[in-house]
């Protein structure tokens, strides 16, 4: 019995003693909650929000022969340029991000706001102060996409360089997009905003601002066992309503055609990890859909009439693993338009005809997203009056994503 | 990014490992070797896509999560078919030749990797990316619990 009484005891002294441990555990957490909240917090509009914060550091050197850092079709200099060689070194494609999360009736609703630093330039002989730059703006809430983001018509897959591929088919645009998915396929339905740009008879690409429809995109996704494919057809509408050319004077009619394109992009596992990866467009008024609008997407004339060009262009690279930390890119590009002489009024020497690319790489993946890498580039254009020039390309890249 | 290499072809080894054995025990081959190893080549391939997918330089970070996500998914469903496989195979004979004691621990890892299944689906389902690595290693720690239970006793 004393015994018993003894082992009661000693549990009433345990339970004190654990009480009183407890009380000063809540006490200390009281504590630092308050400490934390003289810290300063940050406050969200739902609690539910989960707030995500990220970027990218990213510095580029590129040796350019004759003088060019910027690889696109309309930039690779013609013969008659200085042969000049030039080295660039930039941060401004490191990149900020915010993203956020908050669940709703209607599934999980997603925001992200990104900005690099591709704004107007700074002043490179002193302090490199580049401005930001607006990349996205959107959100996502069930199958509906609303904002700015990349177009439905880009490509679906991209090879992986550094450097653009010569045809790249890339717009970032306002949208309001409509998604379907199920376990292989995925649909998209997109209202982009539209943008008219159409060359004159000296070359200048105007841009009239008589645009009343958005461009039309509808994308199927696929996604098999090997790889993943998308194809995107896309319908537009271009508009001018007496515009004003560049010798500045008036057009005396309005008038408007059907634009329209089609993009296959795919890419197909071989060995291993490697993959082979082509993208290949067509289309008749695709404009700045097409190689940062290199090719018109048509002419004007004085009168206001608007003739609108074919244009196409295809990539196929192929994408090597070494070993697991390093990777090769071997690519290679085109891309043309099929300009009626009858109605090229341009200045020749003006109007790009066709360009072409070669690219390749090696990225060694240091640390858990970071690359470092090498690149070298080889790229030719010519334009209508057969002029031709070529561009060499040697780049560096130090990235991390965090 | 290595470790998630790793995470794949653990799951892929366990996997593949369970599925030989059984399939070469001398009983009655209910699961062809050729499905186990198409299987895990599946799920090594989606682990892969899962790690790889984020070094894809146009796409937004929500595409980026777009595509982890589908790929979970897809994961989870291989995940609950080798589950659904596991359970057929204890249904059928498989039961019968273990001990009580082996079979209750065999029916709880089954059902373990369900939930694992389950864990990747609901997380993927809500766009929690972020917790989508600790669930895989999850589903990593359920597949090396089971095969160095059962892998050894009954290899080939």
């Amino acid at each position: 019995m004393l015994h018993a009484d003894a082992a009661v005891e000693e549990l009433r002294e345990e339970i004190e003693r654990l009480t009183q441990r407890l009380d000063q555990i809540e006490k200390e957490k009281l504590q630092e909650k308050q400490a934390s909240q003289q810290k300063g917090f940050l406050e969200l509009t739902s609690d539910q929000t989960v707030l995500g914060v990220g970027g990218r550091i990213d510095l580029q050197s590129i040796w350019g022969w004759p003088e060019g850092a910027l690889f696109a079709d309309s930039r690779i200099p013609l013969e008659s340029a200085h042969d000049n060689a030039q080295m660039k070194m930039s941060a401004r494609d490191s990149r900020l991000w915010v993203k956020s999360r908050t669940p709703t009736e209607y599934g999980a609703l997603r925001t992200l706001v990104e900005i690099d630093f591709w704004g107007s330039d700074g002043n490179e002989k002193n302090v490199n102060g580049h401005n930001p730059r607006l990349r996205h703006a959107y959100l996502q809430i069930g199958g509906l996409t609303a904002g700015q983001t990349n177009s439905a018509f880009n490509a679906f897959v991209t090879v992986d360089t550094i450097s653009f591929i010569i045809n790249d088919t890339f717009v970032r645009q306002p949208l309001i997009r409509l998604s379907f998915e199920n376990e292989t396929l995925g649909y998209d339905l997109s209202f982009e905003q539209p943008e008219t740009t159409l060359v004159d008879k000296n070359g200048a690409i105007l841009t009239p601002q008589d645009d009343v429809v958005p461009d039309i995109i509808a994308r199927v996704r696929y996604y098999p066992s090997w790889g993943e494919a998308a194809l995107a057809v896309m319908g537009r509408s271009i508009a001018q309503d007496h515009t004003s050319l560049s010798d500045t004077t008036q057009t005396t009619k309005k008038d408007s055609a059907f634009g329209y394109g089609v993009n296959l992009s795919a890419k197909i596992k071989t060995f291993d990890r490697d993959d082979i990866r082509f993208d290949a467009q067509y289309g008749k008024g695709m404009g700045r859909y097409l190689a940062y609008d290199a090719y018109a997407a048509g002419f004007i004339d004085d009168a206001g009439n608007i003739a609108l060009q074919k244009s196409y262009g295809w990539h196929v690279g192929y994408r090597h693993y070494w070993a697991k930390t390093w990777r090769s890119t071997l690519a290679w590009a085109y891309a043309a338009t099929k300009n009626d002489s009858r109605v090229l009024h341009a200045k020749k020497e003006l109007v790009n005809k066709s360009a072409s690319s070669l690219q390749a790489n090696l990225f060694w993946n240091a640390v858990p997203n970071g690359l470092v890498g090498v690149e070298y580039v080889k790229g030719k254009r010519e334009v209508f009056s057969g002029k031709q020039g070529d561009i060499d390309l040697a780049l560096l890249i130090f990235r991390y994503d965090f | 990014m290595v470790k998630k290499i790793f995470l794949a072809c653990s799951v892929m080894a366990c996997l593949g490992g369970c599925y030989r054995e059984y399939a070469s025990n001398g009983g009655e081959v209910t699961y062809d070797v050729r499905d186990h190893k198409l299987q895990s080549t599946t799920l090594k391939e989606l682990m892969l896509r899962l790690d790889v997918s984020i070094s894809d330089n146009y796409k937004s970070e929500l595409e980026k999560e777009d595509t982890r996500v589908r790929y979970a998914l897809r994961l989870s469903s291989d995940v609950q078919k080798v589950a659904d496989r596991l359970k057929e195979m204890a249904h059928k004979d498989f039961n019968k030749r273990l001990s009580n004691e082996d079979a209750r621990i065999y029916n709880e890892s089954v059902e373990r990797l369900e939930n694992c299944a389950h864990a990747i689906e609901k997380v993927a389902k809500n766009y929690e990316v972020e917790h989508l690595d600790s669930k895989i290693a999850n589903l990593k720690q359920s597949c090396v619990a089971c095969h160095s239970r059962f892998g050894v006793a009954y290899g080939r």
